[in-house]
Order: structure tokens, then C-alpha cells, then sequence
């Protein structure tokens, strides 16, 4: 492989991390609110975080593309007072793939928060414990797995994003490239060569975060 | 200890849970069937959930009130909970579970030392282990040890044997008389099973869809329950219609079936002639024969219908003109040769048949 397709696979690689790293605290948030609490609108937030599973990614795309352009409200903003751009740029690549993985962490979070017993934390109360001691000692521990099992699965889908990723970024070598944009390009340009060796990366790549992610899942149970 | 419950209201499912009552036994069984609120009482005074109105009180210290919109902490309660579940931590094991609360308490008068109570509840063997590698019997005692560590001012236990078949019931039954006698910490223990409560509470109260329908010492709720519905729920075995046939020098003649009992007078309103008669299976005494005189008024020839295992006791269901129910011993039992069919003579004294007014 030369040079410029060791970086895409790099680029990709540690932006998808990134990305998983900063939905974590936002999603773990939301998963909380919506496997502990009952609040109105719940049903509402419950459906808008879900959208970016079902919609066409490119739909999603286009809707960032909007808010965060110069010319849309959110990118106008940054533009204009802090001469600060998304699109087109690595950071758009970021948010493209942060909002699409983000449903399916908050998916999987949800459900190992559900699936504690509230007793636990109840007792653990009336040993002495506070919230936040009852959080870092019982309620994360025990939702562990399926935290971590989530983030490989956030971070497995945003390997993949293409959809949303050339919207918001669009396909520009050295800087927004991605594997999936890189493996579409070549295929374009006829370097079918070039696009299986990106896609033997990716199956690998893959392959390795949902096995290791079912893997979690599989042995939840302590 | 004194707890003090005042204008409690917490609507519950079918009913609403309203209790006011004041405890102040050491051990305080709160009895009653299933669903009638009593898991439910144990949260409000742990802190645990929070009724529309409460005032509750321990020694003094106001609990709750939202009146005055003070509600303490779990944390700061200084209130054990053994739950019916246990709720041992999973992912902690035995050691960590105990060490959990005895860490953050922090307050250096302990009654308790972890070796005193390791030792006390015999889980010195199980300490390395994880919690899922234990039997029922030793995660019972696990959590007991887990809540007495935190020096608690009072122990709640949430029918801590029910899930326990009966030959492991009377191996912890003695593990619970150790912790009442040797720490005297105060207890709230919920239960439905009579043999537990006679065997460790001093008081108790008696719990009916979320009301309170009769409280006192254990001796007075189980040989005079208040009403019928107190009657059926502390199990007084036999329980039959019998109707008022003379009143005479404070002894009342009560016709029952084909039989003809003594009891007291206990001030029945006048003109209740129907009654119910209620007479507990530890009152009834058996002879073989019985031509010696003797002090019981009630002499009732009988024959054995059944013999059966009740925990520790035989149940003996007799045939006395009325359906009659006697606990006895097992070597009592073999003694007299109990068994379907054989006669024997039911002994009953006159102030262990209580009357009931229909």
C-alpha cells in the first residue's frame, strides 16, 4: 500500500475514534434521562436522536451541510466571529460521523442502564454511598459492557459512513478522505486494484470492533 | 428505640398504604399477606421512595416530614436494609461487598468490627468469593453482615427467610436471635410467616391493605386478634362458627359443631350470640385418656384425621365434633402413636378459646 492510502486508513481510524469519544459523554447523558427518568417530550427526543438511523444518510448530510455552511445558521455564526469552518474541513468529517453513530451508542447504553437493578443502587444509598459514588461504584461498573460495547459499535459504524461524510466534507484528498471515499473513488477512476486493498482494510478493521463488541455483549452476564 | 409513623399516605396500586402507628419493640414484625404494603413502609423509612404525606420519626430524629419538606438522605439515615432480593453487588466480591458501607460511614464509635460479624454470621470461609458463587443461605447472611457493618440505629429485613426452603429457615432463623441478642440493634421485619415472628419479634403489626389492623406484643395479636380478618391472616388454625348458649360467673358456654366449649367472658357486646371461635394450635394439649381430673375446662374426645410436617412441629388435625388443629412435637407425637384413626382426648383451657363476635 503506498503512502497517501497508509494515511487514509490512518485519518479514518483515529477520526471515527475521536468521534466515539466525543459522543460518549453526550450519549451516556441521554441514554440516562431516557432509561431513568420519564419527562414529556421524552418520546419526541427518543425519535430525534433515532432519525439518523433511518434517514438516508446523504439526507442527513445535507441537513448539516445547511446548519453548518457559512451561509447556514450554526456555520455563519462560527464563521463570522471566530473565522472557525466545518465543512469541507476535517471537523465536518468529525460531526458527520459523531451525529451518525450516535443512536446507536445511545441504543446500546440505554438498555444496560435499563437492565440494572435499581435496588442495587437503592441499597447502596443506605450504606452510605452518594449519587456520585453510587454512579462510579455501581451503576457504571455494572452498565460497563454495554457501554464499551456500544462505543465499538459507534465507532464500527463510523469506519463506514460515507452518505452523511461527503456531504458535509466532501472527498478531499489528504484532508476529508475517508476508506469508504477512497474505496468509491478508486472504483470510479477504474483503480479497482487500489479499492480492494482499502476494502481488505476495512473488512479487517470491521470485522475486529463487531466481533469484539458481540464478544462484550455475549458475556455480559457476570 | 421508638419510631414514630404519623399521616402516612402513599397511594399504592389498589389501595393507598396509611399507617399511623408508633413502634417501640425491639424486634417489630410487620405481618401481613403479600401486597399488603409492607415492603413498601420499609422504603419510606429507609428514604427510599416518597409518600404523599409522612412524618416519621426514630428516636427523636425527624426522618421525614413534607410538612416541613425535610426528607434525610438514604445515605444519612443510618438505616440497614436487607432487602427480599438481597440485592448483593455482583460485580463486588464477598469482602467488597461487606466493606461497602463500613468504609464511608466514617464515624470512629463502632459497635461492630468486620471480625466481630465475620465471625458472628460464620462468612469468615466466604470472604475471598465472589457474590455469585454463593449458596441462598450464606448470600442471606452476606447481607445481614453488609448491612450490620454499618452500625445501623435500625435494621430493616424484608422477609429475609421467605425464599429459604424450611430446613435452611431454621438453620439462619438462629443467626437473627444472635444479631438481636448480641448487638441489640432494633429491628422492622417483615414477614407472613407466623413460626418466624414467634420466634423473634417482641411486637408486632399487623398489616391489611395498606391500613394497620391491629398492633401489640406478638403473645396478644397471635391469641387475641382483633377481628376476623387479624384472625385469618396470623393463622389461628382453627377458626369455626359457634353460637352463645349461656353466660355464667364469667365463663361462657359456646355450642360449636356437636361440642360444647368453655371460654371467659371477654366483655362481648350484649346480644352477639354468634360467634367465631378462634383457637391457636399450640393451646391444644393431647392425652391418650384422660379419667384424671384435671384444671383444663375443655375435655373433647377425638380422632386423628391427619398427621402432618409443620417446620420444626406435626400438625394433628382432629375430628372433635368441630374440625380441630393441634401442634405438638414430634416426640410428643411418636409418644402417643398419633395417626389417622387412633382416639385421643383434646385438652383446651377455657382462656385460650377466643370469641370473636360474627
Amino acid at each position: 500500500m503506498s503512502i497517501e492510502e497508509w494515511q487514509i486508513v490512518w485519518f479514518t481510524a483515529w477520526v471515527s475514534a475521536l468521534s466515539t469519544i466525543i459522543i460518549l459523554p453526550f450519549g451516556l447523558g441521554a441514554a440516562w434521562m431516557l432509561a431513568r427518568y420519564d419527562w414529556p417530550g421524552k418520546s419526541v427526543v427518543e425519535t430525534f436522536i433515532s432519525l439518523p438511523l433511518v434517514m438516508p444518510p446523504v439526507a442527513t448530510g445535507l441537513i448539516l451541510l445547511k446548519l453548518l455552511g457559512r451561509r447556514g445558521a450554526v456555520g455563519g455564526f462560527l464563521h463570522n466571529n471566530f473565522e472557525f469552518d466545518i465543512v469541507f474541513t476535517w471537523r465536518g468529517v468529525l460531526i458527520a460521523l459523531g451525529i451518525m453513530s450516535f443512536p446507536l451508542f445511545v441504543r446500546s447504553a440505554r438498555v444496560a442502564f435499563e437492565e440494572i437493578n435499581p435496588r442495587l443502587e437503592q441499597i447502596a444509598r443506605t450504606l452510605g454511598a452518594g449519587n456520585f459514588r453510587v454512579l462510579c461504584t455501581i451503576t457504571l461498573p455494572l452498565a460497563s459492557r454495554g457501554i464499551v460495547g456500544g462505543m465499538l459499535l459507534a465507532f464500527a459504524r463510523a469506519l463506514g459512513e460515507f452518505g452523511a461524510t461527503i456531504m458535509v466534507a466532501g472527498n478531499i484528498p489528504g484532508q476529508t478522505s475517508t476508506l469508504s471515499l477512497a474505496i468509491f473513488q478508486s472504483v470510479q477512476l477504474g483503480q479497482d486494484a487500489n479499492a480492494f486493498r482499502l476494502l481488505g482494510v476495512s473488512v479487517v478493521l470491521a470485522f475486529a470492533a463487531v466481533w469484539w463488541s458481540e464478544w462484550l455483549m455475549r458475556h455480559r452476564k457476570h | 428505640m421508638s419510631l414514630l409513623f404519623k399521616n402516612i399516605s402513599l397511594p399504592l396500586a389498589p389501595f393507598t398504604l396509611e399507617v399511623d402507628v408508633e413502634v417501640q419493640g425491639r424486634i417489630t414484625a410487620i405481618f401481613g399477606p403479600s401486597g399488603a404494603g409492607k415492603t413498601s413502609l420499609l422504603d419510606l423509612v429507609a428514604g427510599l421512595r416518597s409518600a404523599k404525606s409522612a412524618f416519621i420519626e426514630l428516636d427523636g430524629r425527624v426522618l421525614t416530614d413534607t410538612v416541613q419538606r425535610i426528607s434525610v438522605p438514604p445515605r444519612q439515615r443510618g438505616i440497614g436494609y436487607v432487602p427480599q432480593d438481597l440485592a448483593l453487588f455482583p460485580h463486588l466480591s464477598v469482602r467488597q461487598n461487606l466493606l461497602y458501607g463500613h468504609k464511608s460511614g466514617g464515624n470512629t464509635n463502632r459497635l461492630f468490627t468486620f471480625e466481630r460479624i465475620v465471625e458472628l454470621l460464620e462468612i469468615q470461609s466466604l470472604v475471598q468469593r465472589g457474590v455469585t458463587q454463593l449458596s441462598g443461605g450464606e448470600k442471606q447472611r452476606v447481607a445481614l453482615a453488609r448491612a450490620l457493618l454499618t452500625s445501623p440505629r435500625l435494621l430493616l429485613l424484608d422477609e429475609p427467610l421467605a425464599s429459604l426452603d424450611t430446613q435452611l429457615k431454621t438453620k439462619i432463623l438462629p443467626y437473627l436471635t444472635r444479631v438481636r441478642d448480641e448487638f441489640r440493634v432494633p429491628m422492622l421485619y417483615v414477614t407472613h410467616d407466623r413460626f418466624e415472628t414467634l420466634s423473634l419479634a417482641d411486637e408486632m403489626v399487623v398489616l391489611v391493605s395498606g391500613k394497620v389492623a391491629q398492633t401489640g406484643t406478638v403473645q396478644k395479636v397471635f391469641s387475641r386478634p382483633m377481628n376476623l380478618v387479624v384472625a385469618g391472616i396470623v393463622a389461628v388454625e382453627t377458626v369455626q362458627p359457634g353460637r352463645i348458649v349461656k353466660t355464667e360467673n364469667d365463663l361462657v358456654t359456646v355450642s360449636i359443631g356437636s361440642a360444647l366449649l368453655t371460654a371467659i367472658d371477654q366483655n362481648l357486646p350484649p346480644g352477639a350470640d354468634e360467634v367465631h371461635v378462634c383457637i391457636r394450635a399450640e393451646d391444644v394439649i393431647l392425652f391418650k385418656d384422660s379419667d384424671t381430673p384435671g384444671s383444663p375446662r375443655n375435655r373433647l374426645p377425638s380422632v386423628v384425621q391427619a398427621v402432618t410436617r409443620a417446620g420444626p412441629l406435626m400438625r394433628i388435625d382432629l375430628e372433635c365434633g368441630f374440625p380441630l388443629v393441634a401442634l405438638l412435637t414430634r416426640q410428643a407425637c411418636e409418644e402417643l402413636a398419633l395417626q389417622p384413626g387412633v382416639c385421643a382426648v383434646a385438652l383446651v383451657k377455657a382462656p385460650h378459646v377466643h370469641l370473636i363476635p360474627h
